[in-house]
């Protein structure tokens, strides 16, 4: 049991998810997940403080949250074709795959932007306009880093890196969009949902 | 009468208040309800504590001397492992007892917790405290015509509990008067609250407990106790505004004095019966009263009184009165304004 | 019989070669392959845990000796009443910067630096898992550090506080830089702190010798591991504190300051995120260094650490209930009665698995052979310092007594006694202990024996006198006190006792200048310790170990004698992984060898992208918009050129053969 058998095979370098950038980025994903709790500890520590209808203009607009929920859950979809197909070693649809995530990425930043400009307030008009934005805007920066995080995963597949036993940069990428939709689903329960509750 | 005690550069009271010995900020006795149950429960866990460091104190020392096998110069590898017992039981007989006691302060913390915070019935005096940098403004509650303004000495009726309302015009202070109760923090949008009680009467010191800012060191002020009557005539004599003076030579005094006061000071400081209105600062309405100035910094005697006033900056650095520069003659003519602030 | 992995193309999986840790042309081979180049490149560039390790500890001790000068400079002030060696604006000063120094850039660093140094030879590997993210941490420490202490160079050091409470560090109270240089030098920390976390943690999951299961981990590693896991969920809060005051100062946002009707911030939200953060941090800068005493301890007793278990799961247990005390720093704001119940209640339940830990050190002393070497005087006298620290803490932990006891001098005796007792002592104690691994020289005992009694007595004359100036009344962050109130002479023995105890830090320096030169020379083992650390020379090879070693016991090199274990540790044979840079990859839980990783080599991505990200903090403090543009596009750019798969390192498809 502990000692080295001489005929066991082991594998080499950054196989499957033995990589331990698969696991550090679990680590990572955990605190940034921590910050997004946080954060919704000091809408709430404000929302639930006098006085009520804290909200200027009453609760947020669906006019652009919904197609942001839209667009990050199909980008879960291609970034998991993505992962799919470089496991089967179909390296065009990977590729297919990733650059419809970067085009999905860059949709939805270009939709928190519109989003942004669209509304009646600004950064310091008030507690509540101070946390939407900054709340959206955490979310917003993580995306960017995504958005960049798959460009460089389209290069790098491109530039023929990965295999199906090496990939495991794209199964990260994969992971890391699922917390992005995760985190957004979560913004968008919080600033869109919970003002028609209390 | 009080004039002539101003006269001479001492303080007066109205009336002959008892002014037994000043307590200083140590809390381990207790002159309040407030503080009694504290008291006695901060006593126990420092017994305890104390006992507790006595005995594991003389475990480790002892362990260390009797089961000595050598000097820093003993070769480790002469000195052969032990394998024997687990010696568990250390630990569980020391949870065990560890776990009763703190149990047992656990709940004795309760009981005092909710005695301390209960509200109590009956209150002689309700007084709002607003905690500003570096003073303490004191509101006396009640109906109109009753409420009135003073800053950094509270007089409280001996035996009978008051009400204090906190809260902050600027940053986060904290009221503590540790002779009578324990901190509540005075925080700017919020109304906190705690009550005190004197059983002795005397003067006992507080002082500001939260950094604040470049004077937190001498933010302090008093709580004078009286017998009760005494207290009502105190507090009706803060409604009336500052004396008349009867020679004739001292009215034409305090009135220049009353002028440059005017000019100089009414924009931030208010006196009772006069135009000066100011809110910036402390309210000066009878301040020969006061034991202290500069919120518990100085006593309060003529010649601390000038020296404040010429170089404020000198005795309490980064405060906010400006120096006034004023000539002695005006000083002078100030001077003689506030005496009549009995 | 082989066996090999069916899914695993036979390019990618190969059978470990195994020979024996002496042989000589495979010692020279790793030798060459892992040794940090020559000059200012490999000081630039190495990612050898072992340098990496020594420059936290000596930047750690940089740190500390520039606290406690802030520090004895405070005191010379407090030594008498009504001083004006400083003014109140220096002393606010002083004090923050004095508060801020070492809670957050010594008491943490110091123990990361052992944890770096040792958790590759603890655990049998070559590497951390993250070797550049290991020299990153380091250079943002160090960076975040010369960021902070900038702020003395203008005049502008922060004057809040360490705790920097809100609204008077608000902009309208404190419209200075100082406060911008405290939120940002923070957040700049927090990269570090939170990336050495990640490490740490895959590191002890992943990179450790076979047959090294969960339950033959040195202790040590536990406190360790509690406390980084801790700072996965723990730093998030107080990066956000600093973010949204540094907001609020920037931009006008309004999530401190109360300005009435739709735009109230909160002053105690502030007071809440940050403690949310505070009160696991005390604990994460004490349980490492109780591991270090729980696994130094049974070495100078001769026999191992009495309740492995216990010991373990109330680390744990510690480190999770620090979750749930964070308002007993608050019971005087007004909170419901309720509420300070709870957290009461938790705060004095958690004094029991500190018990725990208590009792196992005194029942290893009892029924061990203690041999008085200064290591084990600093380990002894710290179970005696912790409980005196813990006695005051549970005692402020009572809601009506904290009410008295809370911001005076009474509180401060008991931080440093948590602290120094904690954290200082069992530093010392690691020190004497791990020096002649570092150096391969011994810590001179004489003076040993001086620097021990120096920073005991002058530690105990200084604070315990504290905790009578407490309750005296006494408050803190004062930059003066009248006379005439009792103040005086407990002041000055405090002054007396905080130099005395300099001395001894004195002492302590001009034991390493000595030992450095003249000590004498340690073998392999010099206090004939029990973990794998000792079975290597003094200093280790850059490679660690010649070949990976195998465990089967907690003791690998005490087991014989104490007949414990499944079977028999191997550590003159092994597998030699002498492909690349590479360790063995195992099953978190069982130690079952898994892959076998390749560790990226030297590279100087880690200083580059911390200078890139100097430059974004400077931006931002001065408002140079452009300058924190640049910083964090460059900085982007370093990024992917790290991340940049690299073939050697097994990141790239490699074609079949």
């Amino acid at each position: 049991m502990t000692d080295i058998n001489q005929d066991h095979y082991l594998p080499a370098g950054a196989i499957g998810l033995r990589a331990s950038g698969w696991w550090g980025t679990w680590f990572l994903l955990i605190s940034e997940a921590s910050i997004f709790a946080y954060l919704f500890f000091s809408y709430f520590y404000f929302s639930i403080q006098p006085p009520a209808n804290w909200i200027p203009g009453g609760p947020p607009s669906f006019a652009f949250s919904a197609p942001q929920t839209a667009v990050v859950l199909i980008g879960c979809l291609t970034a998991w074709f993505a992962d799919r197909s470089i496991l089967l070693n179909r390296v065009l649809l990977a590729l297919l795959a990733l650059l419809a995530t970067v085009v999905l990425g860059a949709g939805f930043i270009a939709l928190q932007f519109l989003d942004w400009v669209s509304k009646p307030f600004t950064l310091s008009s008030s507690t509540y306009s101070s946390e939407y934005f900054v709340i959206t805007g955490f979310h917003l920066a993580h995306v960017v880093v995504g958005w960049l995080m798959f460009v460089m995963l389209f290069v790098w597949t491109a530039l023929g890196y990965f295999d199906g036993v090496r990939h495991v940069p794209i199964t990260i990428g994969k992971l890391y969009w699922y917390f992005l939709a995760v985190i957004w689903l979560a913004v968008f329960f919080v600033l869109n949902g919970t003002p028609y509750f209390f | 009468m009080a004039l002539a005690a101003a006269a001479s550069g001492m303080t007066a009271a109205p009336a002959a208040a008892q002014e037994t010995a000043s307590h200083g900020l140590s809390f381990m006795t207790g002159f309040g309800p407030s503080n009694y149950g504290v008291v006695t429960l901060l006593y126990a866990v420092l017994i305890i504590s104390l006992a507790v460091i006595a005995i594991i104190g003389a475990l480790v020392l002892s362990g260390m001397l009797i089961r000595r096998a050598g000097g820093a110069a003993t070769s480790l590898e002469t000195v052969p492992l032990e394998r024997s017992s687990s010696g568990l039981a250390f630990i569980y007989i020391g949870i065990a007892i560890s776990f009763v006691i703190l149990t047992g302060v656990l709940v004795w913390n309760y009981v005092v917790l909710a005695e301390v915070s209960a509200a109590p019935k009956d209150i002689a005096a309700r007084i709002h405290v607003i905690g500003h940098q570096w003073w303490w403004e004191v509101r006396y509650e009640g109906e109109p015509a009753q409420t009135f303004t003073t800053a950094d000495e509270i007089h409280v009726p001996v035996g009978k509990p008051v009400r204090i309302e906190l809260t902050s015009s600027d940053v986060i202070h904290s009221f503590w008067v540790p002779a009578l109760g324990g901190k509540m923090d005075t925080i700017p949008g919020q109304q906190n609250h705690t009550w005190l009680q004197a059983d002795k009467p005397g003067i006992y010191r507080g002082q500001c407990t939260e950094f604040c800012g470049a004077q937190h060191a001498h933010m302090g002020l008093i709580v004078v106790a009286d017998a009760p009557e005494h207290f009502a005539a105190w507090r009706a004599h803060q409604l009336e505004g500052p004396l008349t003076p009867h020679a004739e030579s001292e009215v034409a005094k305090a009135a220049q004095g009353q002028s440059v006061f005017m000019h100089n000071c009414a924009v931030c400081h208010t006196v009772r019966g006069t135009l000066a209105n100011g809110k910036v600062g402390p309210d000066l309405s009878h301040l020969m009263q006061r034991r202290t100035i500069a919120a518990g910094t100085l006593p309060n005697t003529v010649g601390n009184l000038s020296g404040w006033i010429s170089n404020p900056q000198h005795i309490k650095p980064g405060n906010l009165m400006p120096t006034l520069r004023l000539s002695a003659a005006d000083l002078n003519s100030l001077r003689d304004f506030l005496k009549t602030l009995q | 019989m082989t066996t090999t992995y069916e899914d695993i193309p036979d390019v990618y999986q190969r059978l470990p070669e195994v020979k024996s840790r002496d042989d000589r042309s495979l010692r020279e081979k790793l030798h060459s392959m892992w040794e940090t180049t020559p000059g200012i490149r490999g000081w630039l560039s190495t990612v050898d845990h072992k340098e990496i390790g020594l420059r936290y500890l000596v930047t750690a001790f940089i740190f500390l000796i520039a606290g406690g000068i802030e520090a004895l400079v405070m005191r010379i002030q407090l030594a008498g009443p009504n001083a004006h060696v400083l003014t109140p604006e220096q002393y606010n000063q002083l004090f923050t910067m004095h508060g801020s120094t070492m809670i957050i850039w010594y008491a943490f660093p110091v123990l990361s630096g052992f944890s770096n140094y040792l958790w590759p030879l603890i655990f049998g590997s070559r590497d951390m898992a993250f070797p550049r993210l290991n020299a990153f941490s380091y250079w943002v420490f160090a960076a975040s550090g010369i960021f902070l202490y900038t702020s003395f160079a203008v005049g502008a050091a922060p004057d809040a506080g360490w705790f920097n409470y809100v609204p008077y560090a608000s902009k309208p109270y404190n419209p200075g830089i100082n406060i911008d240089f405290y939120c940002l030098a923070n957040i700049f920390m927090g990269i570090s702190t939170t990336a050495g976390a990640i490490n740490f943690i895959v590191t002890t999951l992943r990179t450790r010798c076979p047959g090294m299961s969960v339950n033959r981990w040195p202790i040590i590693t536990w406190g360790t591991l509690s406390a980084n896991a801790a700072a996965i969920f723990a730093m998030p809060v107080v990066s956000l504190a600093f973010f949204f005051l540094w907001m609020d100062r920037t931009f006008g946002t309004h999530f401190f300051l109360p300005s009435g009707g739709n735009l109230t911030g909160h002053p105690l939200l502030w007071q809440h995120l940050f403690w949310m953060w505070g009160h696991p941090w005390v604990y994460m800068i004490v349980l490492p260094a109780q591991g270090i005493v729980s696994d130094g301890l049974p070495t100078f007793c001769r026999r191992p650490l009495v309740g492995y278990t216990a010991v373990v799961l109330a680390t744990v247990a510690t480190m999770i209930l620090g979750f749930g005390v964070w308002v007993h720093h608050m019971f005087a704001t007004g909170l419901p009665t309720m509420a300070m119940s709870f957290f009461s209640a938790a705060t004095i339940i958690i004094t029991i698995p500190s018990a725990v830990q208590v009792f196992s050190w005194i029942a290893t002393i009892w029924t061990g052979r203690p041999v008085f070497t200064t290591a084990f005087l600093y380990f002894a006298s710290f179970i005696f310092l912790f409980v005196i620290g813990g006695v005051s803490g549970f005692m402020t932990g009572v809601v009506p007594v904290d009410w008295q006891l809370t911001d005076t001098y009474f509180v401060v005796a008991h931080l440093h006694y948590v602290l120094i007792g904690i954290n200082f002592f069992g530093v010392m104690g690691g020190l004497y202990y791990w020096f002649p691994k570092f150096t391969g020289r011994m810590l001179d005992e004489t003076i040993g024996k001086i620097n021990f009694w120096l920073t005991f007595v002058g530690f105990n004359v200084g604070f315990f006198t504290m905790h009578i100036t407490g309750l005296l009344g006494m408050p803190r962050r004062v930059y003066t006190y009248p006379a005439g109130i009792g103040f005086e002479t407990p002041n000055l023995i405090t002054t007396i006792g905080a130099f005395i105890l300099a001395l001894g830090i004195l002492a302590f320096i001009v034991n390493v200048a000595y030992s450095l030169r003249r000590g004498a020379i340690a073998g392999n083992n010099p206090w004939d310790a029990p973990t794998l650390e000792w079975s290597v020379s003094s200093p280790p090879p850059p490679y660690n170990f010649a070949v990976i070693p195998s465990v089967a016991s907690r003791h690998p090199l005490w087991e014989a004698r104490l007949q414990e274990g499944d079977g028999e540790s191997v550590l003159d044979r092994g597998p030699i992984l002498d492909d690349h840079h590479e360790t063995m990859g195992v099953s978190p839980m069982d130690g079952e060898p898994d892959v076998i990783l390749k560790m990226p080599g030297e590279s100087y991505m880690p200083f580059v992208v911390t200078l890139c990200i100097s430059a974004l903090f400077a931006g931002l403090l001065a408002h140079i918009w452009t300058l924190a543009g640049v910083g964090a596009a460059v900085g982007v750019i370093g990024t992917i050129v790290w991340l940049w798969p690299r073939l050697e390192a097994g990141e790239r498809m490699v074609a079949e053969s």
